[in-house]
């Protein structure tokens, strides 16, 4: 095997070269333009290219799909720059191996860089491809702000992390050059690394307070599915960065410092990088410390408080038939709301419109998943609830293309649906009784019969009714759905309805039909159709529809719902 | 088929020098990380449901495979290039003797899930097809790659190749998906795409493996230049009539 040839950083000035310019200079020049070079290398290499390309898709996929909550936002670019950080790890392997593959090791002898200097300027080829990194990102969130009902503002640190996992995948990469010199090992590291970060992430699903540790990781999720106000959010973004750009810093000192001790380069040297090894070492352990540190009792105070009494932290709008509460910051998203909610009502009797008025529409998120304790979370909404009627949840994300669109106006336009028919033991009666109060904790999640009966289809033809994208919603949930119920949402909140799932085929059923028909014979039997008591059988007979055939639930989702 | 006949006589001689160029580190260092991963995430008392134990085994097949990508490189390609063992031979007897070590790697992959969870039904056979496809793909890329990559390390380009293949995979829209959950009912559909990517990638390693050095050359070539056909037919005849000491020359500049 060749023997690296090695040598100082001061040899003799090559012919043309000004005798005064100091060696050290003319070193670091040297490595410099290594650097340039090898960092147009590095963004033009294969790997590169097709990262790249899938890092733009990813972002611009996710970007797409619903209005941005740009709190939010900046952490859903951490994932779609993780090709590129992969890319940077194989493709800076590769070039810092290139030499040992192509024979050309002991042509470097003649140059005057030493191997640590190469190394060094390894490290700083990734630094562009870092910059790349942080143009996507900014771009992305610049596009995403300019969407109409953006909220919200990005976390600088959030919005860096994307670009620190570049920086340390060279890093690495340009390590594990320098200890093997074997090609085979970048990529067994690499899905080491991909796949124990899918088990970390996995892991998280319990939030940050019952496994923090799982922060030592390199990429997190959001807890919820709906963001909840920034305030509330309580991810150290701030310290990750600092332990992510620690760690990729020991990387590339520990890089160098095995040139060094390859190549025995001074003493001094060699002394200035252990330096900094133990510095980097040092502040990524303190990172990694600050980081797991639990919940703070102040935040989780926070959380409970608005988790238990979400209408005291939101503020609340008038827009014409219906209130809107939402957490302060979000208003621009009323105006996504106002034509879905107008669309129900303007589908029911005005009698019973402005009877059920003003509707309330307010923000909920899973608060569940940001609970230390459920069980305390359970007992302080139960508490909290005990003023306040029953709303029209809509979560904090609201779709903008597809799915995302169709499922959550669907659930808006049933939730504000069911707020307008009203529970099942507050309606009139058909003989006009005075409606009587509502009894038990409101807390019960989908109270008996709420999401069944002929009422029920009333209530899913109205939503349905509302816009093409509710009805697609509704479809999607009959059609898709493996469970015997039908929720529009993944984290259900107490006053999200659920609704059987014959109720949503009848519902279905009833839009193939004639609208105008079907409002007519609607409006004309209202108060028997809001009873209680009416089927869909009796339904049917009004309709002229045959109901749909009653089906057994698969064994392990128990009873039928209604 | 005298030519394979040929080559087949060439096996016994060509097999322990072969074993002693493979570059065992790598793949076996993926089989090894594969069920490593694959321990770590199916534990016994970790509950998962039947399509995230199929994705955490999907997993483990890249991983394996990806360590197949480095089976092919063979620096001393250049220099072998006239022996009398085609291409094709040498690079099949480098998988065949992989095939041990893969079966008991995959046998332990399978093994590990039915011991984890005993009361799921796991499609083996649908899943036996899709590491063979994934593997055949390794090693046809590889195969390709040795044309790109110097000294003939197709390992170079075939793992980045094979991680990007495998993320667009599970990236495919689901009229077109490779990775379909098992009780869905594009399962089958699936599964036929598998076999025909197997077919494909057999057929593209067999050709990217066609030898170099017995290439015809274009006709315009072999007019210009009717010296040179008349020494290789000179040479193939000299190799009709057999030439004692083939397998001892091949031995030496393999090994």
């Amino acid at each position: 095997m060749t023997t690296t040839g090695e040598h100082d950083d001061d040899p003799p000035p090559a012919a043309g070269v000004p005798r005064d310019v100091p060696a050290e200079v003319r070193s670091r020049r040297s490595m410099l333009a290594l650097a340039a070079v090898e960092s147009g290398r590095l963004l033009r290499h294969p790997a590169v290219l097709a990262a790249t390309a899938l890092s733009v898709w990813l972002l611009w996929r996710w970007g797409r799909g619903t209005v941005p909550v740009l709190h939010y936002a900046d952490i859903a670019t951490q994932f779609p720059l993780a090709p590129l950080a992969a890319a940077a790890l194989l493709a800076t392997n590769l070039a810092v191996l290139r030499p040992h593959r192509d024979g050309a090791v002991d042509l470097y002898g003649a140059t005057r860089l030493s191997l640590a200097r190469r190394t060094l300027a390894h490290l700083l080829s990734v630094l562009p491809l870092a910059a790349l990194g942080g143009v996507l990102v900014v771009v992305d969130l610049t596009w995403l702000a300019g969407v109409p009902g953006s909220v919200g503002a990005p976390h600088i640190a959030e919005a860096a992390t994307g670009p620190a996992l570049i920086v340390l995948g060279g890093c690495l990469g340009v390590l594990l050059g320098r200890v093997w010199r074997s090609v085979a090992v970048a990529p067994l590291v690499l899905v080491g690394l991909a796949v124990g970060s899918l088990t970390l992430a996995d892991l998280y699903v319990g939030g940050h307070d019952q496994r923090s540790w799982v922060w030592l990781g390199t990429l997190l999720r959001p807890v919820t599915i709906d963001p909840p106000p920034v305030a509330l959010l309580g991810r150290p973004a701030t310290w990750h960065l600092v332990y992510l750009l620690g760690a990729a810093i020991l990387l590339g000192a520990l890089a160098v410092w095995r040139s060094q001790a390859q190549a025995r380069a001074r003493r001094r040297a060699r002394a200035v990088t252990g330096a900094v090894v133990v510095a980097a070492l040092a502040v990524a352990t303190a990172a990694a410390a600050a980081q797991t540190r639990p919940t703070s009792p102040a935040l989780a105070a926070q959380r409970l408080a608005a988790a238990s009494n979400p209408t005291a932290h939101q503020v609340c709008q008038q827009r014409g038939p219906a209130v809107y509460c939402v957490f302060p910051g979000f208003e621009p998203q009323i105006a996504l709301w106002e034509p879905t909610v107008r669309a129900v009502l303007a589908g029911v009797p005005p009698a019973a419109a402005t009877r059920a008025a003003p509707v309330t529409v307010a923000q909920r998120i899973g608060w569940g998943r940001l609970a230390q304790d459920e069980d305390r979370l359970a007992d302080a909404q139960s508490r909290g609830r005990g003023d306040n009627g029953p709303v029209a949840p809509v979560g904090t994300i609201w779709g903008r293309d597809g799915q995302a669109l169709a499922t959550s106006q669907a659930r808006l336009a049933s939730n504000v649906a069911a707020r307008v028919i009203g529970p099942p033991d507050q309606v009139l009666e058909p003989d006009g009784e005075q409606p009587k109060s509502s009894s038990g904790p409101a807390v019960e999640m989908a109270a008996p019969g709420e999401g069944c009966g002929a009422r029920a289809v009333v209530a899913l033809w109205l939503a349905a009714r509302a816009s093409s994208h509710a009805a697609v919603g509704l479809r999607q949930q009959v059609t898709d759905g493996r469970l015997p119920f039908i929720t529009f949402t993944n984290d259900v909140d107490a006053d999200d309805v659920v609704w059987g799932m014959r109720e949503g085929q009848f519902a279905l059923a009833l839009l193939e039909r004639p609208s105008d028909q079907v409002a007519q014979t609607v409006w004309r039997n209202w108060d028997l159709l809001m009873a209680p008591a009416t089927t869909l059988e009796r339904l049917g007979e009004l309709v002229g529809v045959q109901p749909p055939p009653h089906r057994a639930p698969a064994p392990e989702f128990g009873e039928n719902l209604c | 088929m005298p030519w394979l006949r040929r080559q087949l006589r060439l096996v016994p001689a060509l097999l322990v020098p072969t074993a002693r160029a493979v570059g065992w580190a790598a793949p076996l260092a993926g089989f090894a990380l594969s069920l490593g991963l694959l321990a770590l995430a199916v534990r016994p008392g970790l509950e998962l449901p039947a399509e995230r134990l199929v994705l955490w085994l999907r997993i483990a097949m890249t991983v394996g495979a990806l360590g197949c990508a480095f089976l092919l490189d063979d620096p001393s390609e250049p220099t072998t290039e006239g022996v009398a063992g085609s291409l094709l031979l040498r690079r099949s007897l480098r998988v065949v003797l992989l095939l041990p070590a893969t079966a008991a790697w995959w046998i332990a992959v399978v093994w590990r899930v039915r011991a984890v969870q005993p009361g799921l039904p796991l499609p083996v056979a649908a899943l036996t097809l899709e590491a063979a496809a994934l593997l055949a793909v390794t090693l046809a890329l590889a195969a390709a790659g040795s044309r790109l990559a110097p000294e003939r390390r197709g390992g170079v380009v075939a793992a980045p190749a094979l991680l990007a293949l495998a993320s667009a995979g599970f990236l495919l829209p689901a009229q077109a998906t490779l990775y379909a959950p098992p009780d869905s009912a594009a399962w089958d559909g699936t599964h036929r795409r598998w076999a025909l990517l197997l077919g494909l990638a057999l057929a593209a390693l067999a050709a990217a493996s066609r030898d170099p050095a017995h290439r015809r050359l274009p006709s315009w070539l072999r007019g210009l230049a009717p010296g040179l056909t008349r020494g290789r037919a000179a040479r193939a005849e000299a190799r009709r009539s057999g030439s004692p000491d083939a397998a001892g020359r091949v031995e030496r500049s393999v090994g």
